[in-house]
């Protein structure tokens, strides 16, 4: 199996359904896009390790999501699903797609098949709540206050976690 | 409805119960008025069983509820399992997302926007 992923593709699908919908401004809509997109989302409650899901059934997309997790996590695993939906239609239409919460951070080393799949949703996710101009836009406004401080207002301007913003701004520079 | 798998359910539990009983497929069909083939062929899944069959065989086979034991349970003949992961899920994440698959219904979207 090739382990060809392509990251630069992802951002590019991400940035154009911004475009698509129009949104300009953080915090991204990804329920409302999902739901465009044709979706049916779902909340459940799943065990904890379970972020979410996607499948699509008889030609109906459904992506679920864990109702414990913190809202801020369960938009990104909505975005992390919505990723699915546009790269990897034809996948998650033979099988059900499980994300576990490892799959949302895994280092992208070393990947096989699979892992080439999440590292391009990883990505396109990351595009698609953070857009890499905006994330660096919101930080030189908030050049006066000091890095935590800075991170926390920025987190909540995008509804992410302060740890989401961070990873993001580690990926960038 | 898968019916093939039905009919060998229903099949596959008349026979475990007449063999339970020690009776043969000739004692049996003598019973409920019918061929020692039919019962076999029922038994197989090859013939379908009319409902007063059923319920002369549920008699003959001593079931006190009536026919209900012996029918398949629906989910086992639903043409719909789900193509889950192969590993990597313990039995009960299986069955929430198994659950959480089931409870939408996409007959009848409620956004269906293309």
């Amino acid at each position: 199996m090739s382990s060809i992923f392509d990251k630069a593709h992802a951002v590019k699908e991400a940035t154009r359904i911004l475009a698509q919908f129009s949104i300009t401004a953080p915090p991204v809509p990804v329920e409302k896009i999902a739901k465009q997109l044709g979706a049916i989302l779902q909340y459940a409650p799943l065990d904890d390790e379970l972020s979410g899901m996607a499948y699509v059934k008889d030609g109906h997309p459904i992506i679920g999501v864990n109702a414990m997790h913190h809202p801020n996590r369960q938009r990104f695993t909505i975005a992390h699903e919505i990723a699915h939906l546009v790269l990897h239609r034809d996948y998650i239409t033979a099988q059900v797609h499980v994300d576990k919460a490892f799959t949302l951070k895994r280092d992208p080393v070393a990947a096989s098949g699979t892992d080439a799949l999440e590292i391009e949703a990883n990505a396109f996710a990351a595009q698609l709540l953070m857009p890499a101009d905006w994330v660096k836009q919101a930080f030189a406004t908030e050049l006066e206050l000091d890095d935590e401080t800075a991170l926390s207002v920025v987190a909540r301007k995008f509804r992410v976690s302060t740890s989401a913003i961070q990873n993001r701004i580690m990926q960038m520079f | 409805m898968d019916e093939k798998k039905l009919y060998k359910g229903l099949g596959e539990m008349i026979a475990a119960r007449r063999n339970k009983l020690g009776l043969n497929q000739a004692n049996l069909a003598k019973q409920v008025n019918m061929s020692r083939a039919s019962i076999a062929n029922i038994e197989v899944g090859r013939q379908r069983v009319l409902v007063h069959q059923l319920y002369l065989l549920a008699e003959a086979l001593e079931l006190t509820d009536g026919p209900r034991s012996l029918l398949p349970i629906a989910r086992a003949v639903s043409t719909d399992t789900l193509p889950m992961p192969e590993g990597g899920l313990t039995v009960k994440q299986k069955s929430q997302i198994e659950q959480l698959v089931g409870s939408i219904s996409t007959t009848k979207p409620k956004t269906a926007k293309k």
